[in-house]
């Protein structure tokens, strides 16, 4: 079941940066699904098990832009990675501490991101893309976890 | 394993081979998908374009009608023969003759459908060409672009007329037209009816650039046919019309 849902989750990293990426955004600002996806594995799967997801989602999302490879996987596996330790450790199984994790690591990527590509108005893309598309996300994580009965059920097998 | 991998991915080599391997799993499907919707979007938008030219062009109908009664009335009373009745009969291209450039085609409807030989034959941009031969079901027809195909035409703001031949090296060119007649970039070329194989009032082209005169008595007059003929679709023969 596990293995069905991450293999969903590549080909709806897919079909988001194909098409629906243009088709939900608000005024530019979009999801940032790739972290999104890897959070929510790292609340409920085993730290192999996500990091792995981070690496396959990392090579997917960035498969069009190959040059971003090695730090969307660098970023997306060290994000799994503390996220699983952090949630699992800390045993912080509320809402609103996951909500903060998540918030955090899409800020920390969304950041990483922009430096990268080295914008010239660092601050301008920050305020203008970056934090509104980390509330976006967050949105959407927030359904995901709350109505996402199918992750919840995986309970903390791990991988 | 992971930070071996980071490692590995660091290297040229080994991203485009995973972004190639990711590309063709994960986003093949998608980017099919995505050209049918691209596809069905501006199927849709030429659609809506459509309507609103047919809008356009049944309202200028009507008033071309009225417009054709009044003439046919006006020459009545001269005692003068009406125009000519034209009626069009759509064509499918069957092949295309190539010499470095299309200069001849063959469409499948032929004399058993009421197809002549030098017949007009136009698309929805203007004239392409004329019947050559035809047969029980098919007929060849020599493009605007065949150098032996010259038109009489006329300049519809200006009434002067020329002939339009096509050159494998110019282009397609205006001949005949006086050294002073006032022609301009982006004027309409149309079928004069001298000659009497086009009807008159054809699109043909329009002038792309007049070259400067150089003594001459005849102007060098360069034009861009309102046809495309390297893509030649939907076809129609004008029938009718005394031929």
């Amino acid at each position: 079941m596990k293995l069905v849902l991450a293999v969903a989750s590549l080909f709806l990293m897919a079909f988001y940066n194909t098409l629906l990426s243009n088709m939900i955004s608000i005024y530019g600002v979009t999801i940032d699904l790739a972290v999104v996806l890897v959070t929510i594995a790292a609340f409920y799967s085993g730290e192999a098990g996500a990091t792995w997801f981070a690496i396959l989602i990392a090579i997917v999302a960035s498969s069009q832009r190959i040059e971003l490879m090695p730090w969307e996987i660098g970023s997306l596996a060290a994000i799994a990675v503390i996220i699983n330790i952090v949630s699992f450790r800390m045993n912080l199984d509320s809402l609103v501490s996951r909500m903060v994790l998540m918030g955090l690591a899409l800020l920390i990527h969304g950041v990483m991101v922009i430096t990268i590509i080295s914008f010239d108005d660092f601050y301008f893309v920050l305020l203008r893309f970056v934090l509104p598309g980390v509330i976006y996300s967050l949105v959407l994580g927030w359904i995901l976890i709350v109505t996402g009965k199918t992750f919840a059920g995986l309970g903390r097998v791990r991988m | 394993m992971a930070v071996l991998l980071l490692v590995a991915v660091s290297g040229n080599d080994v991203r485009p081979f995973l972004g190639n391997i990711s590309t063709s799993i994960f986003y093949a499907p998608f980017y099919k998908l995505k050209e049918k919707i691209e596809n069905l979007q501006s199927s849709a938008e030429e659609n809506r374009a459509l309507k609103k030219q047919l809008v356009e062009m049944n309202l200028q109908l009507g008033a071309l009608q009225e417009a054709r009664r009044e003439n046919w009335r006006l020459r009545e009373s001269m005692g003068l023969k009406p125009p000519a009745d034209f009626h069009i009969v759509p064509v499918r291209l069957v092949a295309v003759i190539e010499q470095f450039y299309p200069i001849g085609a063959v469409i499948n409807k032929g004399s058993d459908d009421g197809i002549r030989v030098n017949q007009a034959i136009v698309n929805r941009y203007g004239l392409v060409g004329k019947i050559k031969e035809t047969l029980a079901h098919s007929a060849a027809v020599q493009l605007l672009t065949d150098p032996g195909n010259a038109v009489a035409i006329r300049v519809a703001e200006t009434h002067q007329m020329g002939t339009v031949r096509y050159s494998p090296e110019k282009g397609m060119i205006l001949n005949n037209l006086p050294a002073d007649a006032q022609v301009k970039k982006g004027d309409l070329i149309v079928t004069s009816g001298l000659g009497g194989i086009y009807p008159a009032g054809l699109t043909v082209a329009r002038v792309d650039s007049v070259l400067p005169n150089t003594g001459e008595i005849f102007k060098s007059v360069r034009l861009k046919s309102a046809a495309n003929f390297s893509e030649l679709d939907e076809l129609f023969v004008l029938t009718g019309g005394g031929q």
